[in-house]
């Protein structure tokens, strides 16, 4: 049967396995590295004075971000060196697989890598735990609705670094992160200059508001109102729906056109 | 097929390809020579669609290589001269990526691999440069793609895989096939390719089969060089100057690959006039 020229879910499942059976023993590593890092929480918790009942959530939720962005950004390592760019681009799939497989790995797939291993360990850990010690934290409870909106938001943020992971050429991670926080500055210093000349009235120093001076319909906007309800809902929607489709679709592009050029 | 129009390429500081045009046709073994820096690398990289074109056309196998098409990628093979591989063994290497390669020949792929000794349980990144390309070209020969790009294949092989390596190569090419060896290490791909081209200053300067060459080409060993009119080219040797000569008593004399290509080197010119009378062939 001919497959199609872009999009073949058997050569998707290739790349993922070349992918997998290249770092299988990374894989096993960081696994064993997190069941370590696990038991040990695990043993602090249930002896502590006051046992945390969201031991797991918490440590899901750092998993899946800190490892995550990690993970993600070491996603395009092998573009960024000649030898190993003109082998990944050579392997015969479309850009959309390489780029897809690649995605899928680090979003859907490692969440639930996390989860799956996650609630694994937690049952064998918190087992031990009963056994030798007669004690235990509470089991992850990986179905619950908070789980998924931790991972919902990791998908979000993740679309950052894996623009980063293929912008940058090195230190991916430190360099999407650097990125992050002077956006983030940029954005406050741009926030503080708006309200400095808009609101130039009612502040009597740099950042110091006179709150005598603040008129009466900004004090009449109160957290709740609905101009605000409805401000909070455009900002959450444009956070759902806008970064990550577009950052994936920047990374996609950026795939598309890479070269490995001799003066590199 | 491969067709190549008007191409034009460059990196910042040096124009490479100035309105480049050329045809390679299947069963064919090209020799792609020129001095360092010619852009033999880039033309293949080209060919492969790591590199993309300024301006002009570029097809292979009808399919543009920019775009890196899964049907095009499955049938193109190139053998980088730097290269790295993964720390996994050769077993699982062809696991992972023969599967790619719809017509992956495993039989003739271990036949390879043994018949170059490689280790088949160290890890691919614990071999030495000449086995790592050792490893490379046997994949590339059993994964049966239709276009071959090998680029200085012969770097960092021993005196007897050389000879092993243009017999397999020899022994690989069929009808549906284009193998491209790019070198300038001439001597180790004498008596394989054919025709030859060579690159030079932006431009393909010679694209000429050896039968041609023979046919319009003499080489002379004479004691004076007043003794032969119409020296293309010439080098002086203990007893004497061997010369290059136009074949006017269309006398078969070989041509080593070496004194050829200094020949379209230093007096592309005269080679020109030789083989065209005055227009070389340089885009057909």
């Amino acid at each position: 049967m001919k497959q199609n020229s872009y999009l073949s879910m058997n050569r998707i499942f290739l790349l993922v396995k070349r992918d997998i059976l290249s770092k299988k023993l990374a894989l096993l590593v960081v696994t064993g590295a997190i069941f370590a890092g696990v038991y040990l929480s695990s043993l602090i918790n249930i002896y502590s004075s006051a046992p945390s009942a969201t031991l797991y959530f918490s440590l899901f939720t750092n998993i899946l971000f800190i490892s995550g962005f990690i993970i993600t950004s070491i996603q395009f390592k092998e573009l960024h060196k000649k030898e190993t760019a003109q082998n990944y681009l050579l392997i015969p799939a479309s850009t959309f697989e390489k780029f897809l497989s690649r995605l899928m790995l680090s979003t859907i797939g490692f969440a639930v890598l996390v989860l799956v291993g996650l609630t694994l360990i937690s049952f064998t850990v918190e087992g031990l735990n009963s056994l030798i010690f007669g004690r235990h934290s509470i089991l992850f409870s990986p179905f619950s609705k908070e789980v998924f909106l931790v991972i919902a938001h990791y998908f979000v943020a993740q679309s950052i670094f894996f623009l980063g992971a293929i912008y940058f050429r090195k230190y991916n991670f430190i360099k999407t992160i650097n990125s992050i926080f002077i956006f983030l500055f940029a954005l406050a210093i741009l926030g503080v200059v708006f309200a400095r000349i808009v609101y130039h009235d009612i502040f009597n120093g740099f950042i110091s508001v006179d709150s005598r001076n603040v008129p009466l319909y900004l004090h009449s906007l109160p957290i709740g109102s609905d101009k605000i309800s409805v401000f909070v809902q455009a900002v959450k929607t444009i956070y759902w729906i806008i970064p990550a489709p577009l950052f994936w679709t920047i990374s996609y592009f950026r795939l598309k056109e890479t070269e490995v050029k001799n003066a590199l | 097929m491969i067709t190549i129009e008007k191409l034009n390429f460059g990196y910042k500081k040096k124009k490479l390809f100035k309105d480049l045009s050329l045809d390679l046709n299947h069963g064919s073994i090209y020799g792609l020579l020129g001095k360092n820096g010619a852009g033999k690398t880039t033309f293949l990289k080209i060919l492969a669609g790591l590199i993309f074109p300024e301006s002009g056309a570029v097809s292979v196998l009808g399919f543009t290589p920019a775009e890196r098409n899964p049907d095009f990628l499955k049938e193109l093979f190139f053998l980088p001269e730097e290269y790295t591989l993964p720390g996994i063994k050769l077993g699982e290497y062809k696991k992972i990526y023969a599967p790619f390669y719809p017509d992956f020949d495993d039989e003739r792929f271990w036949e390879l691999t043994s018949g170059f000794e490689l280790p088949e349980e160290s890890k691919l990144s614990s071999f030495s440069y000449g086995q790592k390309k050792k490893f490379l070209l046997s994949f590339g020969i059993a994964s049966n793609s239709k276009i071959l790009l090998l680029d200085e294949p012969t770097n960092g092989l021993d005196i007897p895989t050389k000879t092993r390596f243009r017999k397999i190569v020899a022994s690989s090419q069929s009808k549906e096939r284009i193998i491209i060896i790019s070198t300038h290490q001439v001597r180790d791909v004498e008596h394989l390719i054919d025709p030859v081209i060579i690159l030079d200053d932006g431009r393909v300067i010679f694209n000429e089969t050896m039968e041609r060459v023979a046919d319009v080409l003499s080489v002379k060993k004479v004691s004076s060089l007043s003794d032969e009119p119409d020296i293309l080219y010439s080098e002086s040797e203990i007893d004497g100057y061997k010369v290059v000569v136009t074949n006017r008593d269309k006398d078969q004399s070989a041509i080593d690959f070496e004194t050829l290509f200094n020949t379209v080197i230093s007096n592309p010119d005269g080679i020109q006039s030789a083989f065209n009378g005055g227009s070389l062939n340089e885009t057909k």
